[in-house]
């Protein structure tokens, strides 16, 4: 008796292979734990070239990042990489700014704009953050310093910090080190949210750099407090899309999460290895390729000049 | 004389067996006439048997549902990017398309533009409609048969038909079809088509239903009868198999 190789996956209708789809969900599981990103814009392109309709493939993805924010969300919890109370102020700005995000995509559709206007964010905001924090990390990785600057530490009372300094509700956040209003985060958690449902992705790739450049906070407890913040964002965005458009394959997710629920134990144990500058750099070099694919199936003409409605 | 009663009896049959055949729909056998899509499907085959007249030929295709299929054509905007632009509505579609011939359409209809050439692909793009404001039909259409292609949909055989030695009036094909593992359950049809002298002289149809069985018809029933349970079930599912992985690797760690 040979060991089936294909599982059927019934609302997708179509078979997959699975060891490629674990396999798949392995290496951006293992992106995942390194960096704290979802892996969304990574893994649903993957699988759409895998003969997955586009609005399934980003569905079901949402629900294995579900499980793999969660091993990964443990794993940093028990290294002391996750500040709970910076997520969840980050979240609540992020539900918000959803909301807000789904809306002015419903006006922009009616203007006949946005999917100009997705395509155009997608690759400045891509452009844009990996080319800062590749910048900025190769500038920090030359100098010799003795660590990745510490919140305690304010090199310069620049206007940003003053203005910060000004805002109401000062609180410590003792995880990150940092003292702030939550005002901050909140408005930030907004910003991400409202991009995020442009784009329509998890919003990994954006938190983090708003994390580690605007909260100042410490590169690995932004890897570990924005799995968090994910978890519950894909939680969301599972139930709605179970619900409302029926595009979760479960069968799917359950392969999908198998490899990257591994691989995001193994990302958070990579992820300690490194040090907070080499993290910064191999991510922004991971975000200025996944720009430049983008700009290339943007510039190029495609073979085939017909594609499916919905997905990204 | 005898001999002369018996050749003429022997021709009279062959000319009745030729009319009677090519009047009434020919024999067709699909096996199987169910296909399910269980837990590891990943394709299958459906073998058509059937006889038809000495010298003709068996074209056999098999159909999925037709339907509507809403698409965007892409365009170049602003002289510089490739966007999705304008919606493009393909009407009559079929789910599956696969054409099964014993040598190619071309051959069987003796280079006429007829409707036997029409059995095969081209003629399914011309019976397709479209409803689009600013496409170029032939464009669209070459673009959807490709995309199908691709998606393996969509197939022309032309090395798929076999016969068995001739019986001197009728003979016995064989078609075998390969289902794709890109298929949802529902009705299908296989279509018989006996060719002759480049023209179709009979047809035949025989019904296949394709139906989920196992983990596939549970899962389906339940994304499609209970959404929101489905939608909660699947995060839970999700956190409690994250926190036995999480838990597995920490159990793993050195103390």
């Amino acid at each position: 008796m040979s060991i089936p190789l294909h599982l059927y996956l019934p609302i997708a209708g179509n078979s997959v292979n699975i060891l490629a789809i674990c396999g798949m969900g392995g290496v951006v599981g293992l992106l995942s734990g390194i960096f704290g990103v979802g892996g969304g814009f990574l893994l649903t392109p993957l699988l759409i070239m895998m003969g997955i309709p586009p609005t399934v493939a980003a569905a079901s993805d949402s629900n294995q990042i579900v499980g793999a924010s969660t091993s990964g969300t443990l794993a940093h919890f028990k290294l002391g990489n996750v500040d709970i109370k910076m997520g969840l102020l980050l979240l609540i700005g992020g539900v918000i700014g959803g909301t807000v995000g789904v809306r002015v995509i419903q006006v922009l559709r009616q203007l006949g704009n946005a999917d100009f206007l997705i395509s155009v964010t997608y690759v400045v905001m891509l452009g844009t953050i990996g080319g800062y924090m590749f910048y900025e990390s190769l500038q920090a990785m030359r100098k010799p310093s003795p660590k990745e600057p510490a919140a305690a530490e304010q090199p310069k009372a620049s206007s940003k910090g003053r203005l910060m300094q000004r805002l109401p509700w000062q609180m410590n956040f003792e995880r990150s080190g940092v003292r702030m209003s939550p005002v901050m985060p909140l408005f930030l958690g907004i910003l991400v949210g409202v991009l995020a449902a442009i784009m329509g992705v998890g919003g990994g790739f954006i938190m983090v750099p708003i994390m580690v450049y605007l909260l100042r906070m410490p590169m690995h407890v932004v890897v570990g407090t924005s799995l968090f913040q994910i978890l519950f964002t894909c939680i969301n965005v599972t139930i709605m899309q179970a619900w409302q458009n029926q595009t979760v394959d479960f069968m799917l997710a359950l392969l999908l999460l198998v490899g990257s629920a591994v691989g995001i134990q193994i990302g958070a144990k990579i992820g300690k290895k490194l040090k907070a500058d080499q993290l910064k750099i191999l991510l922004a070099s991971l975000v200025l390729a996944v720009m430049f694919k983008m700009l290339f199936q943007l510039l190029v003409q495609p073979d085939i000049l017909l594609a499916y409605t919905g997905g990204h | 004389m005898k001999t002369m009663h018996s050749l003429l009896l022997a021709l009279l049959l062959a000319l009745w067996s030729g009319v009677a055949l090519a009047g009434d729909a020919p024999e067709l056998t699909v096996t199987p006439r169910t296909i399910d899509i269980g837990t590891f499907y990943n394709g299958t085959t459906l073998t058509i048997t059937g006889e038809i007249p000495e010298g003709s030929d068996a074209v056999v295709r098999f159909n999925g549902a037709p339907s509507e299929l809403h698409m965007k054509e892409k365009a170049k905007v602003m002289g510089l990017l490739w966007m999705n632009v304008h919606p493009v509505a393909f009407r009559n579609v079929p789910g599956v398309f696969i054409v099964v011939t014993p040598r190619d359409l071309g051959a069987l209809a003796g280079g006429q533009a007829s409707k036997v050439a029409g059995l095969g692909l081209s003629g399914l793009g011309e019976s397709l409609a479209i409803e689009a404001d600013h496409t170029d039909r032939a464009l669209a259409v070459a673009s959807l048969l490709k995309l199908k292609k691709r998606e393996g949909l969509f197939r022309e055989i032309s090395d798929g038909v076999t016969y068995a030695p001739s019986t001197g009036v009728t003979k016995r094909f064989t078609a075998v079809i390969p289902v794709p593992p890109r298929l949802k359950s529902g009705d299908y049809t296989v279509e018989l088509s006996v060719i002759q002298d480049g023209a179709i002289i009979a047809d035949s149809r025989q019904a296949v239903t394709a139906q989920l069985t196992q983990f596939p018809l549970v899962f389906s029933k339940l994304a499609f009868g209970h959404p929101a349970l489905y939608g909660i079930m699947a995060s839970i599912f999700a956190i409690l198999a994250g926190l036995l992985i999480g838990m597995f690797f920490q159990s793993k760690e050195p103390h």
